[in-house]
């Protein structure tokens, strides 16, 4: 049976054709998903469901047996603005019911950050509660749905492409959410750092990255468990819930922890690094002709053996759990101390990486085709740079460039 | 390696940059603060914004006079008393590049924060035109300069916060291992921290490790 991706947005000439820019990509239906608009009468409905199961909870009952058609979706993509429906709704609202009182699979937001804009501070939108937040200009870009933007025609294409590194492949995300809720659902009362391997570098993180963990609760983040993260920080449940039932404990912290590592951990590229990061600093590690075609081939989503990389100066640093990220990560501080790794035994022999990486586009380009800009990371690698092919995009906010 | 002085120039406001911010990021830590917080209110630290803005505004003329914009440099170890800052002056319009970085070293002694300060910088000639800030000698006469001919460093008390009186401001002047501006930014860094500090360093600005040549040489990375 093919999986469902709903639609939904108030207005419906926009509904429908974002409906149907979705099912005009093959790319989809060939992954075996249906491409569904949903009806204005069974939104209210499925929101009603939610919140009756959010009222309940919150007087310590179990969900009730009922029929939410949201359990059964696997993408919910939902636009931001609402004003047409009833009980003025957000998207972030019906994100926020959602993603804790259901079991559907991942939600895309639509247009909560503009309809087509890139956000320069690298900075993910924790607060939201969609797992992933796109414009409605870019929702149906193939590069958000498959492995299938070739790296190759990349390396090659003169004009570049818009593809936003920290997007996943969204099917692939998808495949691996329920691995990562059985994991929660398996230690939800174990140190969130301990489960995913971080508990060494846990000291080190920065305060804005610890807090979304800890958030309320009086914890360092290397305490805090998945149970408490959801029903304590904040950053999970809103409210206190005291009876969170374990479905709902392993669903939310596998949402908002992947969440926290994708926009919160990983952008700084200080406590995980991931491919292409890590060949601009460590050249040595790349295989192959030093080509641009063979730093692109960094960039694809795949496998971390499948990656031209020399695996065995870094295999035992990589992140194990892998199935918690989009794309194979390695923590970071090990690897730079690693005397296996050429520059950092020898640092007087490094050769400084020729291309420059291109968080827009997810390519290596030669740095006089790209612009420079400061990410608001935490971190001290924020120059990072884009190619800015896609003159439609809005960068913002523009005063994080540059002047060239 | 790249000689080009838009490139050099790159390299050390990367390198500053990253201090910058790792230092403001170790602040964080309430363990590190309270020295730190002492000499801030003697010798304002630049934010990472500020340095970017002078960064921006001086790389079309390759020029900074740097005076005000102190750096400061992470902390030795956490329970470091010692608080260093640099700040630079630099013409890279020049032929021969111009480089001096000035360095403070702040620490608490008999009851107060007291500092001594270093310069350390490119070969002098005899047409050199950047003046000391308070210095009574200028080191671009003739005599003086001849003798600076080499990459160096030396004592300098020029604006100093509680320093001392008088310090041999022209000599001892030490030869130091470096061969152009970002290998000196290098070598007055490896005085401070190990050489694994240094190379990460290197390894977030991009620079080639031949900027580190002249510490391999001396056993120092």
């Amino acid at each position: 049976m093919n999986r469902v991706i709903w639609v939904f947005d108030d207005v419906e000439p926009l509904k429908k054709a974002y409906t149907e820019r979705l099912q005009s990509l093959k790319i989809i239906g060939r992954q075996g998903y249906d491409v569904v608009s949903l009806r204005a009468d069974e939104f209210q409905r499925e929101m009603g469901l939610l919140k009756e199961r959010q009222q309940r909870i919150r007087k310590g009952k179990t969900w009730p047996d009922d029929f939410l058609k949201l359990d059964e979706v696997a993408i919910f993509i939902i636009d931001y603005d609402l004003l047409r429906s009833e009980g003025f709704l957000t998207g972030e609202t019906v994100a926020y019911l959602t993603r804790c009182f259901s079991r559907c699979g991942l939600i895309l937001g639509l247009n909560q950050y503009g309809k087509n804009s890139y956000d320069l501070t690298l900075r993910g939108h924790l607060e939201s509660y969609a797992d992933w937040n796109v414009g409605s200009d870019q929702f149906d870009n193939q590069g958000l749905w498959g492995d299938k933007f070739s790296q190759e025609a990349k390396a090659v294409e003169k004009d570049g492409i818009f593809r936003p590194w920290h997007w996943p492949n969204l099917p692939a995300y998808f495949e691996s959410l329920q691995k990562r809720i059985d994991d929660v659902f398996k230690h939800s009362d174990q140190p969130i750092c301990s489960v995913l391997g971080m508990e060494q570098i846990a000291a080190l993180l920065p305060k804005r990255v610890g807090q979304f963990i800890t958030g309320r609760t009086r914890s360092s983040p290397a305490k805090v468990t998945f149970t408490r993260f959801v029903t304590e920080s904040g950053n999970g449940l809103k409210s206190r819930y005291k009876r969170a039932t374990p479905e709902m404990i392993a669903r939310i912290g596998a949402a908002r922890v992947s969440k926290w590592l994708e926009r919160l951990v990983l952008p700084s590229q200080e406590i995980l690094i991931d491919a292409p990061h890590l060949v601009v600093r460590y050249p040595s590690l790349l295989k192959g002709h030093r080509t641009v075609r063979t730093w692109n081939l960094t960039t694809n989503m795949k496998p971390h053996g499948e990656l031209p990389l020399d695996h065995e100066k870094i295999e035992k640093f990589r992140f194990k759990r892998d199935y918690w990220l989009s794309r194979p990560v390695w923590f970071w501080e090990k690897v730079s101390s690693s005397q296996g790794i050429k520059e950092v035994r020898e640092p007087w022999t490094r050769e400084s990486s020729p291309f420059v990486f291109c968080e827009d586009g997810s390519v290596f380009r030669d740095r006089k085709e790209c612009k420079e800009f400061l990410a608001d990371v935490d971190s001290a690698d924020v120059r990072r740079y884009v190619l800015k092919s896609d003159r439609q995009v809005k960068y913002v906010p523009a005063n994080r460039f540059l002047s060239s | 390696m790249n000689e080009d002085p838009a490139n050099q120039f790159d390299l050390i406001f990367k390198t500053l940059e990253w201090l910058c911010r790792k230092t403001m990021a170790m602040m964080e830590d309430p363990g590190y603060l309270e020295i730190y917080r002492e000499v801030f209110g003697i010798r304002k630290p630049a934010v990472p914004e500020k340095l970017l803005d002078l960064y921006e505004k001086s790389k079309s003329k390759l020029r900074v006079k740097g005076d005000g914009c102190n750096v400061y440099l992470p902390p030795l170890w956490k329970k470091s008393n010692i608080v260093p800052l640099l700040w630079i002056r630099c013409n890279f319009a020049k032929e021969s590049p111009e480089l001096r970085i000035y360095a403070e070293v702040y620490s608490r002694a008999s009851g107060e924060i007291r500092g001594v300060g270093f310069r350390f910088e490119t070969p002098e000639s005899s047409a050199d035109e950047m003046a000391e800030p308070n210095s009574n000698e200028s080191p671009s006469s003739g005599a003086n300069s001849s003798r600076h001919d080499y990459w160096h460093v030396q004592l300098t008390n020029d604006t100093v916060h509680n320093g001392p009186r008088w310090v041999p401001d022209h000599v001892p002047c030490m030869p130091v291992a470096a061969h152009c501006p970002v290998s000196l930014v290098l070598y007055f860094l490896r005085s401070f921290y190990e050489k694994e500090t240094i190379a990460k360093i290197v390894t977030y600005a991009n620079i080639p490790g031949i900027c580190l040549q002249s510490l391999h040489t001396l056993g120092l990375m």
